[in-house]
């Protein structure tokens, strides 16, 4: 068993885990941060997808010995008490959710890019969403809704 | 099922020297770690990726740079792909080939963990940024026991998923060195999506050097239709000396000669993305426009 | 209806989305329990074999296992509830035998303490197996009669039905077209893998099961009957559902069952999650099918005859093999006045994993055929597909055949027009066809050629003429004037429960938020047929729409007592109920419902309403999808660069999601035509993973402009009928025509391969 410190959601914790655990089991399992989902195990679908060190991850395709030391955002830790963060608003308001499942990893993906890039452009958005499958709605309601959110996101800093 | 990676250990040295040391210790179910995205997918056998179960971790040894001297780009083995697309150093021609092929490895998500050595070490016969430092010639910094060599990248692939490096060496550094003056370069890839998460059919990269419109260097590498990336050399050969101008029926004449010299020297296979037949006929298509393209860069 | 309406056509946020984006819906993966084992398959490595024995004495010794099922004792359910009509068919769900008939067709479960345990002792799992030959290819199975898949042979079934006179009918055509198309086995792919379950059998005798199945109560039905259990006694929990397109239509093959018996075994609750490996190897696909189709038309261009000879490959257990070959026949009879059809199908037994339901259901396959046929017809006509359309469709108050039920709404004519003229078809279709130069003076001409098709399709709603299609609700008034909605219409994440809050408030004129939809759980919710053939909207939107006008009759009828007005004199509206011609006169149903239950000692009464039955009828919904496509003349590429698609949905209840179907099913639909399908080899298949099994993603999917036409179905609530699969049907079909239209090569086969594409270019 390894040691390992991770902030998760703001938050440190200390663990101790087998070298083969996967993060997205460390957040699921321990500590049943269920927003995060698995999709497929290899990288591929884009549910898992969190923020790490403020960059867009799969936590599929980590190891939490990997994020030892590390900062670790989950769609949980989006929320601001009962305000829904505005890519959650955005997300409703444009009608960018059908099932659901895949739509954490799509925010944590849009949330890791605004941080970047506070005015992203169409394209860049649709880079952005590459790693994230969606089988209900398509792709254009999700990009609509990053972009709203980033615009939001802007203006409220200027607030 | 979840298959979790069957991993008994995972090490975290500090120094280059350390992880050697702990690669020459152990026996060969070690294996390197970087960003992981080649390692730990669950593969489709159902099991994990992760064969070898002792896993020396590379990401704190210092080795995520990218630096410029006077005749060499440096770039640190553990550097992630994304910094290597935005890095301002390979804006210029010909090293954009660098970046768009670095732009067409997976997806923006996927390059903030693979790196630019995993993807040359994994040694996958389409591995994308092998084709750029192909034809920019690449020469690999490797350490091992027995101290430092380099060896150039041209012959560091043997076979797939296969290169000379020693279990208890390491690849450390990538350097890049500064071509002629009038020299473009470019990649191009062929994937049954646009998505560059899908991995290519055909993949290419070309590189002409240019002096008083006189091809003095040409470079031409092909992914995907081999055992692993490898330069096309008849075709390089038959490319130097010879006028080019752009945009003219006899280069381009001079170009599908070449293109055609090309797919004769690669010998790929049928797999479920494509046919050898349908990956031979596209060597040729890929290689004009590349060529093409390279031409125009040298050029400009 | 004349007055005004408050909540139809209205875009309302789903009711369940501020769970979804913030991580708080718990899908069936997310389900923990204490004491909760973990369970897991052992798989058959081979196509086709006779287990013989199974070895799990020293995987039982392992700390930490605590039992084992195996195909001995657990059922394969096979078949479908169209068969829990009658005890003899009853009995064939239900398959006890010692064949594994695919690779991956499950052998045993084991379940554990924790994952670690499972792995390992699956791993000291013994199973002698006598390989048998196997069969791979469906022309095959008709011929190979050394082996048998099944006791009654490999022929599922065989269907044959005509219409006039097919030989007469192609005697008279002045043009005869025929070809044989393949198509693919495609999966659902949803992003929830399917599946999880969690299984718990309690020592009092009753049987809990978490899935996230379309169809609660027939699994109910199926587990109750696996476990010789009495209906109360198994209760079956939908959680949220990550997508499903028919792929979780009844249990899934080797999960509640094995999961329900370990509980029982065990007295704990079981866990098992299949990976996505395992959804792709070894849970249901589409028929993959092969179809012949002969077309005549008149030289005008007046359909006179078809014949559709269809085999359909169901894979190693037939589930839903006859619903979808009737839905080939109806579809394809449906949609055009042929007078002579002639109509014949079989469906075979192969050694890969079965076939199901998907999305479409047959039509999309039978779609590709017919509507590529329509395309070579007008081209040999020298018409314009369009009108040819429009001179053969079947039109509102016709008859169609096949269900024996007269047309009372058919927007198509209409979904024609604005999608021709969004997509700008007259314009486009002209243009002429030689390739474009570069721009920028190169002497090299531009590779790409463009094209614009376009194709149309008819879809039932429901399943009311051919299969048990039982819709029931009830809802609750409570004491300060919100509302409770109990239905076990499965919302899989089309947003059905959003869409059936909408009738009930625009019924019982109460605000949109004062109605709360219950979870679906067979303990709370009444028998409903649960979600399939795009019939939500339709059929529990009649039943929710009529469960909510028995509770307004009854409050009006206590209100009237309280205002000395006879009932019919009332209105409900914002939750005020009020004399229609004295407005002043007027209780708020808060008030009425707090005398009600609270005031009044002497009544104490709750209001309900409740409905339950089957719909009226199976109303066709129409579409037209244009698709523009760049077809690479030296790479073989197509590239999808706009869907127009345009649906007759009867009436929008909630347009946004509407659109959120059109422009879903159009990207579906794209992958069916393009990217994808699994690959098989010897019974392998060679691409279970997304790696592989290429689903569009956000730089490859195009725009799609969803058009919503309107043609007011009568026996619809507030008009409506189904989207769900439609939007998904034709867009293959419009995308080879298109294609055909670049390049004027036909391509026959799914999915549409750069290959092919170069292959037709050559001369």
């Amino acid at each position: 068993m390894i040691p390992v410190r991770i902030n998760i959601n703001t938050e440190w914790r200390e663990i101790l885990v087998e070298p083969g655990e996967r993060l997205i089991d460390t957040l699921r399992d321990r500590f049943l941060l269920t927003g995060t989902k698995e999709g497929c195990g290899e990288g591929q679908c884009g549910t898992c997808t969190i923020n790490f060190n403020g960059k867009a991850v799969l936590s599929c395709l980590m190891l939490t010995v990997q994020a030892d030391n590390g900062h670790i955002l989950t769609i949980e830790g989006l929320q601001d008490g009962l305000d829904l963060h505005p890519l959650q608003t955005a997300f409703l308001t444009e009608s960018a959710v059908q099932c659901g499942y895949c739509t954490p990893g799509m925010i944590m993906a849009g949330h890791a890019l605004i941080k970047d890039h506070p005015e992203p452009d169409d394209s860049l958005v649709k880079h952005c969403l590459a790693n994230n499958l969606c089988r209900c709605t398509g792709y254009e309601k999700p990009i609509q809704a990053i972009l709203k959110a980033a615009t939001e996101m802007k203006e409220k800093s200027h607030d | 099922m979840r298959n979790t990676p069957d991993i008994k250990e995972f090490h975290r040295p500090k120094t280059v020297t350390e992880a050697i040391g702990l690669l020459s210790q152990q026996d060969n179910g070690t294996v390197l770690i970087a960003g992981g995205t080649d390692l730990l997918p669950r593969r489709q056998s159902g099991r994990t990726g992760v064969t070898k179960n002792k896993l020396v971790d590379i990401s704190g040894l210092g080795l995520n740079y990218i630096r410029e001297t006077q005749d060499a780009f440096l770039i640190g083995a553990a550097t992630d792909i994304n910094t290597l697309a935005s890095s301002p150093v390979f804006k210029t021609s010909p090293y954009t080939a660098i970046i768009e092929a670095a732009l067409a490895h997976s997806t923006l998500t996927l390059r903030n963990r693979a790196t630019l050595g995993g993807n040359l070490c994994n040694a996958s016969p389409h591995a994308d940024l092998a084709l750029p430092l192909l034809v920019l010639d690449a020469v690999l910094v490797m350490e091992g026991p027995h101290g430092q060599k380099t060896i150039n990248l041209d012959n560091f692939f043997i076979g797939p998923h296969c290169t000379v490096l020693e279990p208890s060496e390491i690849l450390t550094e990538i350097r890049i060195p500064r071509m002629p003056e009038k020299s473009g370069a470019n990649f191009i890839k062929l994937t049954r999506q646009h998505t560059a998460i899908d991995m290519a059919v055909v993949n290419a990269a070309t590189c002409l050097s240019i002096k008083n419109g006189i091809c003095i260097s040409a470079r031409i590498a092909l992914g995907s239709v081999g055992p692993h990336p490898f330069r096309a050399k008849k075709a390089e050969a038959f490319m130097e000396n010879k006028t080019l101008v752009k945009n003219t029926l006899q280069t381009a004449a001079l170009f599908q000669e070449a293109a055609g010299l090309a797919a004769k020297e690669a010998s790929p296979i049928d797999d479920i993305r494509a046919t050898a037949a349908y990956r031979k006929e596209m060597i040729p298509v890929l290689l004009q426009q590349s060529l093409g393209k390279s031409l125009e860069r040298s050029l400009s | 209806m004349t007055e005004p309406l408050t909540h139809i056509g209205k875009s309302f946020q789903r009711i369940d989305g501020v769970d979804k984006v913030t991580g708080r819906a718990r899908f069936a993966p997310d389900l923990r329990f204490d004491h909760m084992l973990h369970a897991g398959l052992i798989r058959s490595p081979h196509a086709h074999a006779r287990v013989l024995r199974i070895d799990t004495a020293s995987a039982l010794q392992l700390p930490g296992v605590k039992a084992v099922s195996t195909i001995f004792e657990v059922p394969k359910v096979i078949q479908y509830w169209f068969f829990l009509r009658t005890e003899k068919k009853k009995k064939e769900i239900f398959l006890y035998d010692d064949i594994v008939r695919f690779i991956g067709d499950p052998v045993l479960a084991i379940a554990a303490v924790d994952e670690k345990t499972l792995e390992h002792a699956l791993s000291l799992v013994r199973v002698d197996y006598e390989p048998l030959a196997a069969i791979h290819d469906p022309e095959k199975a008709l011929t190979e009669t050394g082996v048998c898949l099944h006791k009654k042979g490999n022929i599922a079934f065989r269907v044959e039905k005509a219409f006039g006179n097919v030989e007469q009918g192609f005697k008279a055509a002045d043009i005869i077209v025929e070809n044989t198309y393949h198509t693919s086995k495609q999966k659902h792919a949803s992003l929830e893998p399917i599946a999880t379950c969690i299984a718990n059998f309690e020592s009092s005798g009753k049987l809990t099961v978490h899935s996230s199945t379309q169809l609660p109560h027939w699994s109910q039905h199926y587990l109750a009957e696996i476990m010789g259990l009495p209906l109360n006694r198994v209760r079956v929990i939908k959680p949220f559902t990550g997508g499903a397109f028919g792929g979780r239509c009844g249990l899934i093959h080797g999960l509640e069952a094995m999961c329900s018996v370990l509980s029982k075994k065990t007295l704990r609750p079981v866990r098992m999650s299949f990976s996505r490996e395992e959804d792709f190897c070894a849970t249901e696909s589409r028929h993959p099918m092969i179809i012949r189709m002969k077309t005549g038309v008149s030289r005008d261009g007046v359909l006179v005859a078809n014949e559709a000879e269809i085999l359909s490959d169901t894979g190693a257990y037939g589930t839903h093999y006859i619903g979808v070959l009737a839905d080939c026949l109806s579809t394809g009879v449906g949609l055009y006045a042929i007078p002579n059809y002639k109509f014949s199908g079989t469906a075979v037994y192969t050694n890969t994993s079965m076939a199901g339901a998907l999305r479409g259901y047959g039509n999309p396959q039978m779609n590709f055929a017919q509507e590529s046929q329509m395309d070579i017809l007008a081209d040999k006509l020298g018409m314009d597909p369009l009108a040819l359309r429009v001179k053969n469709y079947r039109k509102a108050g016709e008859m169609d055949p096949v269900l024996n039920e007269r047309i009372l709404s058919n927007g198509l004519e209409e979904c024609l027009e604005k999608g021709a003229a969004a997509s700008g078809w007259e314009e486009k279709r002209s243009r002429k066809l030689q390739p474009e130069f570069i721009s920028d003076g190169s002497i090299k001409k531009s590779p790409i050629k463009k094209g614009i098709g376009l194709s149309i399709m008819l879809h039932g709603t429901g399943a009311a003429r051919a299969l048990p299609d039982p819709g029931s609700a009830f809802l609750m008034i409570n004491s300060d004037g919100t509302v409770n909605l109990h239905t076990a219409a499965a919302d899989e994440g089309q947003g059905s429960r959003t869409v059936l809050a909408q009738v009930a408030a625009e019924i019982l004129g109460v605000e949109f938020e004062s109605i709360s939809v219950s979870e679906t759980d067979t303990d709370i919710t009444p028998l409903d047929c649960g979600t399939h053939g795009s019939r939500q909207a339709y059929c529990g939107g009649l039943t929710v729409r009529d469960a909510a006008l028995d509770a307004k009759k009854k409050m009006l009828t206590h209100a009237g007592n309280v205002l000395k007005v006879k009932p019919d004199a009332l209105k409900i509206e914002k939750g005020l109920i009020f004399e229609t011609a004295h407005p002043a006169n007027a209780i708020s149903i808060k008030d009425l419902m707090q005398r009600l239950q609270i005031q009044d000692m002497g009544l104490c009464t709750q209001i309900m309403g409740s409905a339950s039955g089957i719909a009226p009828a199976m109303p066709g919904y129409y579409g037209a999808v244009f698709a523009e496509v760049e077809v690479n003349t030296e790479t073989g590429e197509i590239k999808v660069v706009k869907l127009t698609s345009a649906f007759d949905v009867g009436k929008a209840i909630n347009p946004e999601m509407v659109k959120g179907q059109i422009v879903g099913g159009g990207v579906m639909g794209i992958g069916f035509a393009l990217t994808e399908g699994l690959i098989r080899k010897d019974g392998h298949i060679l691409n279970p993973g997304f790696t592989d099994y290429r689903l569009l993603r956000s730089c490859d999917a195009p725009p799609v402009e969803a058009i919503i036409v309107e043609s007011n179905e009568p026996t619809g609530p507030f008009g409506a009928k189904g989207i769900g699969e439609g939007c998904m049907v034709n867009v293959a079909s419009a995308i080879a025509n298109a294609v055909f239209h670049a390049t004027g090569v036909r391509l026959t086969n799914l999915c549409m391969t750069p290959e092919a594409v170069l292959k037709g270019l050559k001369p």
